[in-house]
């Protein structure tokens, strides 16, 4: 009876998600086991940040020159000998892009149903999750083993590092899949600018906001120490990259303040920022959907508004 | 070559949902039921496929009650060469529907599968890896863009920090991302010539599938809603309310104060 938790890492740094997860893991008030899939160079060096994480009682690394790249045929190919070797109860990792295909791959091999993007453990048995984009909520339970689930790591605080490490396990790599090539790895991550995950504040475009009127926003998250992300609208229209696409199908984002400015405020887009602690909206429309959903709303035009706020700041 | 593309009918996505006042279900008001727009792309997609000469027919395939048949209508007006309804009596986990389309696709001898990337409503982006691994196929996740050469297909998939470049020889599934493309409109005589065709019906009990869901809803409730907006006459009040509520703007002035 333990939990097996998937570690996601980018450049030799565990993700900021692991130890969300982790927190949510002890909900289900059992051992947690941290598996690290990695790159033979990077796999140590991983396998100590995660022990060093609070709640964590065993870290587990598998490390192949073909894990570096992390292939959701080769990661399921490892979770599969893990999970048969201690008959693991349940498995776990953040729902980003790779933890979706990753989870849902692994229950299609397993032939079990997933609860994704938990939000909440109502208890061992129970877990919340958002439906019909976020307007309504389900109470989930699982039947069959192990239960798999994805967590929405925003939703909950991370588990802090107390810095005693516990024991690292070591196993064999399974070899190579080989069906899916990876033929270029395009990193969209603009240097030098807050990541949307880890961000205290995020800025939201949408086509509300001129090309022209890219520089005044870009200032003001760096006066902020803001991220910014972007409105399908605005991805489509090619005024921001997918990357920082915000909503449903895009980042799911929950700082302390998100502040749209020019987008509408689609269910889709809410869907993917309703939990941040305090919304604002900038519209030059006052009848736009998003002021029904936000906590202050200001009327009038984005490139007014921005200046005025880079005054402020 | 034949495409496979799973469609759901959904509760117009525009329209806000809400439980019944009794609890006795959702109330849908007055919404139209429409196809998921992360499956009319994986559609319009697939036309284009078919339309570069890359794919001899394409079969749109629906799980549900008879009540799901326009939808079907819709994809035939699009362009679909055939389509099937696989009727069932109840909603169906991810799994389960899973293992009904991996049938499908199986029986009609499918060499690629193009799945919007999220049913919505139950809004759980599982069933393209799901069939992936059902049918042992190739999964390539999150398409931005897909490209077919000969037996191979590549795509730009959407990742955690940017785009990866994937390519798999067929069979394979496909998720696509809804930015994709703009999907078509039919003509009106084009839809007129689909409510006139029959639609095949399938017994999913003849499907021969286990049933057996392994997940279970025990409740829905409506989300929390947030308090009423305060409507801001002006840039300053909005900033005085942000430094009273926002801690990362009271500790960038704490920070101002310290600098002077």
């Amino acid at each position: 009876m333990s939990v097996l938790l998937l570690a996601e890492h980018q450049q030799g740094r565990l993700r900021s998600s692991v130890a969300s997860v982790v927190n949510a893991a002890r909900a289900l008030q059992e051992d947690i086991h941290v598996l690290i899939v990695a790159g033979e160079e990077e796999a140590m060096a991983l396998a100590e940040q995660a022990s060093a994480i609070d709640g964590v009682n065993q870290v587990l690394t598998i490390s192949a020159p073909h894990l570096e790249v992390m292939m959701t045929e080769d990661v399921v190919a490892q979770l599969r000998v893990v999970l048969r070797r201690n008959a693991y109860t349940y498995f776990m990792m953040a729902s980003s892009y790779a933890g979706k295909r990753i989870v849902s791959y692994l229950a299609g091999q397993l032939d079990v149903d997933v609860s994704s993007d938990i939000i909440a453990f109502v208890d061992k048995n129970n877990y919340l999750r958002p439906i019909y984009s976020g307007s309504l909520q389900a109470v989930e339970t699982l039947k069959g083993k192990p239960r798999l689930m994805s967590v929405r790591a925003n939703a909950f605080a991370p588990a802090p590092v107390q810095g005693l490490p516990t024991p690292v396990v070591t196993l064999a790599a399974q070899p190579p899949v080989g069906r899916v090539k990876l033929l270029q790895r395009l990193i969209s991550a603009t240097p030098g600018r807050t990541d949307l995950a880890r961000a205290r504040i995020v800025l939201g475009v949408g086509v509300g906001v001129q090309k022209s009127l890219w520089p005044l926003v870009e200032q003001l998250a760096e006066k902020l120490g803001a991220a910014i992300g972007a409105s399908r609208a605005a991805v489509e229209s090619g005024l921001a990259s997918s990357s920082c696409m915000l909503g449903q199908t895009g980042k799911i984002v929950s700082p302390e303040l998100y502040i749209a400015i020019g987008i509408s405020g689609a269910v889709q887009h809410l869907a993917g920022v309703k939990d941040s602690a305090c919304i604002v909206a900038i519209n030059n429309d006052p009848n736009a959907a998003i002021f029904q959903n936000v906590d202050y709303g200001l009327v009038g035009d984005a490139g007014e508004v921005l200046t005025q706020m880079l005054a402020f700041v | 070559m034949k495409i496979l593309v799973p469609i759901k009918q959904i509760l117009d996505p525009a329209a806000p949902v809400r439980l019944k006042a009794d609890g006795t279900g959702l109330d849908y008001g007055l919404a139209r039921m429409v196809m998921n727009p992360y499956d009319e792309v994986a559609l319009e997609e697939a036309l284009r496929l078919k339309e570069q000469g890359h794919a001899d027919s394409i079969l749109a395939v629906t799980c549900g009650n008879q009540s799901t048949i326009p939808v079907l209508r819709s994809a035939l007006a699009m362009g679909a060469d055939q389509v099937l309804l696989v009727e069932t009596g109840y909603a169906l986990s991810p799994l389960v529907l899973s293992r009904m389309l991996a049938e499908v696709a199986r029986r009609e001898q499918c060499s690629l599968a193009l799945v919007g990337r999220l049913g919505m409503g139950n809004d759980s982006n599982q069933v393209a890896p799901m069939l992936a691994a059902l049918l042992d196929w190739a999964l390539l996740s999150f398409a931005e863009k897909i490209t077919l050469e000969k037996e191979t297909v590549t795509i730009t998939a959407r990742c955690d920090d940017g785009n990866d470049i994937l390519a798999a020889r067929l069979p394979a599934v496909v998720s696509v991302e809804v930015t994709i493309n703009q999907p078509r409109f039919p003509k009106m005589t084009q839809l007129l010539a689909a409510k006139r065709q029959a639609i095949p019906v399938l017994p999913a009990s003849e499907l021969s599938v286990d049933q057996a869901m392994k997940v279970a809803v025990v409740q829905i409730r409506n989300a929390p809603e947030r308090p009423a907006c305060e409507k801001v006459p002006d840039v300053a009040t909005l900033m005085e309310r942000l430094r009273q509520r926002v801690p990362a703007l009271k500790k960038n002035r704490t920070e101002e104060r310290a600098a002077r």
